[in-house]
């Protein structure tokens, strides 16, 4: 939950100002509050859903940091 | 004899019920479907909140490095040693998010275990936060 907060409250706007594409884990973020605040719980589904994206963000995070490391 | 017998009988019986207290003791420990189910809630708003701000890092990546600026470079330039050092802790992270998970589907998840495993998930995060925005990347 906190982690959700600090998300939506505090690193969202900031990207948002970017133009970076956080849309997606804005939703995951919402998604945990209203489970939290309707009482239930996240889903296996949801979760390995934003695992996927996650997953695709670290595979551009790592080519990034691969150029930058040969360009020296 | 009698005596013997009975003695013997008591020892038996404490000591049953110091199996049994010790069998209860176990029980507490073992993980209930709402602290599973609550981990899970914890781990997926990390997961969330990692996401987006591996894309912060990702558009950070894409700024020109501070060395190529002629003129006093911004702040949003990015250098190859914050690069490293947001990998470091990104790794650090990933590392302890992925305990976390793999903690939850452990069926023999003690609550003690479940507990420090989010307490590591949670403090790596602030570690990462904390290079991150040391970095200029938010």
């Amino acid at each position: 939950m906190e982690a959700v907060l600090i998300l939506l409250n505090q690193v969202v706007p900031s990207l948002l100002k970017l133009g970076v594409d956080v849309l997606p884990f804005i939703t995951a973020g919402r998604n945990t509050i209203n489970a939290l605040q309707g009482g239930n719980h996240i889903t296996d589904d949801q979760a390995a859903e934003l695992r996927r994206l996650t997953e695709s963000r670290e595979a551009e995070w790592s080519e990034i940091l691969r150029t930058a490391r040969a360009e020296g | 004899m009698r005596k013997i017998l009975a003695s013997f009988a008591i020892v038996l019986m404490l000591s049953g019920c110091a199996g049994v207290t010790s069998i209860t003791t176990a029980a507490t420990t073992t993980v209930t479907a709402e602290q599973i189910s609550s981990a899970k809630d914890v781990a997926y708003g990390l997961e969330a909140s990692y996401g987006a701000s591996l894309s912060a890092a990702i558009a950070w990546g894409h700024q020109p490095t501070c060395g190529t600026y002629k003129a006093p470079p911004p702040p949003a330039c990015k250098t190859l040693n914050g690069l490293n050092a947001i990998e470091n802790v990104r790794i650090q992270f990933r590392s302890a998010l992925d305990r976390l998970n793999a903690t939850i589907r452990d069926t023999t998840t003690t609550t003690s275990v479940l507990t420090a495993a989010i307490s590591a998930a949670k403090q790596a995060w602030a570690t990462y936060q904390d290079v991150a925005a040391a970095n200029n990347v938010r």
